[in-house]
């Protein structure tokens, strides 16, 4: 029954690397073993090597007789003129690298533009925030000086902006503007 | 084939390290360094090496003996002007042929964007089949009754290689004809030394099934390769 099993596409695989002489010992081995129990192996076997051999019967191309003078000269003549560039080839990749800069140079125009109108149209939280950085930055000195120490001391408004002015805050505030 | 080896008394082997680096054992990267000292007289060695294997090569790849020697040239050029930058890393005949691969896929996929037919790929297209499967299936309908001449024999297995694809075929001609070991014909289609088990298997699973009838009419005997004519044909 041996004879009738089909190979498997490693052991076809292995067949061709053993008749090439480059399967490793046990592969070596496990295909031997193979083709001495098959003769579905054995018959793939021959037909591999043989239609192999009939790759001689392809014709023998060499090159023609002026071919290595035809080669050196050519070699001196591209090294005198440098590497060759087909004009075409130039003018191919010119127009390419000029509609690249074009469309580099409309999309940022486009994208300074967007920005510009970003910055002038719509308002920004942020600003406002910035704006009043001093007092929010200050925010602390203005509750302690609007806590009363005793609670049954109220202060008046205009006690309140002596403190200020005590502690010079107003001052540091119109610094800041200067 | 092989390469010939030029002694050069010039290098001393220990002082260019080749204690260290194998592949400087190789004479063809010891010509290719001595070429990229600006040593023309080593290049033109190099190209004597190996014009007739590169224009081999590409003429079973292209079936056309000038435009193989078109190619052949413009791989030597490449080499040339890419010979300053060039680094002993694998043997030279790896390298080289690394190189025609790479330029012969760039040709194909030229042609492939200008539309052009390609002659060799595994499997019949929508059109029915190639050039190359019709020539086997004329040569079968002849096949049972006579022995097929020299000249037959050598279309018919023409005919088989070109319905391999680019990358079987390639592995099939170093092989068999560059005698190259997997690892460097891996090096040279910049694959995997199993990889190129598997696509060996595969080309010559396509050959054997193309062939079988052929062998089986016993015609081996007209395949010696003594038998063979340099040039008969540039198909």
């Amino acid at each position: 029954m041996a004879k009738l099993i089909r190979l498997s596409q490693q052991h076809r695989d292995d067949l061709v690397a053993y008749l090439d002489g480059e399967l490793g010992e046990a592969a070596t081995q496990e295909i031997e073993h193979v083709l001495a129990g098959s003769e579905v192996a054995r018959h793939e076997i021959d037909m591999l090597s043989r239609s192999w051999d009939m790759l001689n019967a392809l014709p023998t191309h060499r090159a023609s007789g002026e071919f290595t003078e035809r080669t050196v000269s050519s070699m001196r003549a591209s090294e005198e003129k440098g590497p060759r560039i087909p004009p075409e080839l130039i003018y191919r990749n010119a127009r390419r690298g000029a509609v690249l800069a074009l469309w580099v140079a409309i999309l940022a125009a486009c994208g300074y533009v967007g920005f510009a109108a970003t910055r002038h149209w719509i308002p920004n939280d942020f600003e406002a925030l910035l704006e009043d950085y001093d007092v929010v930055n200050n925010l602390d000195k203005y509750g302690e000086s609007l806590t009363p120490p005793d609670p049954g001391n109220a202060r008046h408004p205009t006690e309140f902006l002596e403190v200020l002015k005590n502690k010079r805050t107003l001052a540091e505030h119109d610094d800041h503007a200067k | 084939m092989g390469p010939v080896v030029v002694s050069d008394p010039k290098v001393d082997v220990k002082q260019n390290g080749t204690e260290e680096n194998p592949v400087l054992r190789d004479p063809d990267v010891r010509l290719m360094l001595r070429a990229k000292d600006g040593d023309q007289t080593a290049f033109t060695q190099l190209v004597a090496n190996y014009q007739d294997r590169l224009v081999g090569v590409f003429a079973h790849m292209l079936q056309n003996k000038d435009a193989a020697e078109d190619l052949a040239q413009e791989v030597f050029l490449r080499v040339y002007r890419a010979r300053h930058g060039y680094e002993p890393t694998a043997k030279f005949a790896t390298w080289l042929f690394r190189i025609a691969n790479n330029l012969a896929n760039n040709l194909r996929r030229d042609a492939g964007r200008r539309k052009e037919v390609v002659l060799s790929v595994n499997d019949s297209g929508p059109l029915g089949p190639r050039p190359g499967e019709r020539v086997i299936a004329e040569k079968s309908a002849l096949m049972p009754t006579r022995q097929f001449d020299k000249s037959e024999m050598r279309n018919v297995v023409q005919a088989a290689l070109a319905t391999l694809n680019e990358n079987q075929r390639m592995a099939v001609l170093l092989h068999k004809f560059e005698e190259m070991s997997y690892a460097d014909i891996a090096a040279s289609l910049e694959m995997t030394p199993s990889a190129v088990k598997s696509l060996l298997s595969r080309a010559r699973d396509n050959l054997r099934a193309i062939l079988e009838p052929y062998v089986r009419q016993g015609t081996l005997g007209a395949t010696d390769s003594t038998d063979k004519e340099p040039d008969e044909e540039s198909a």
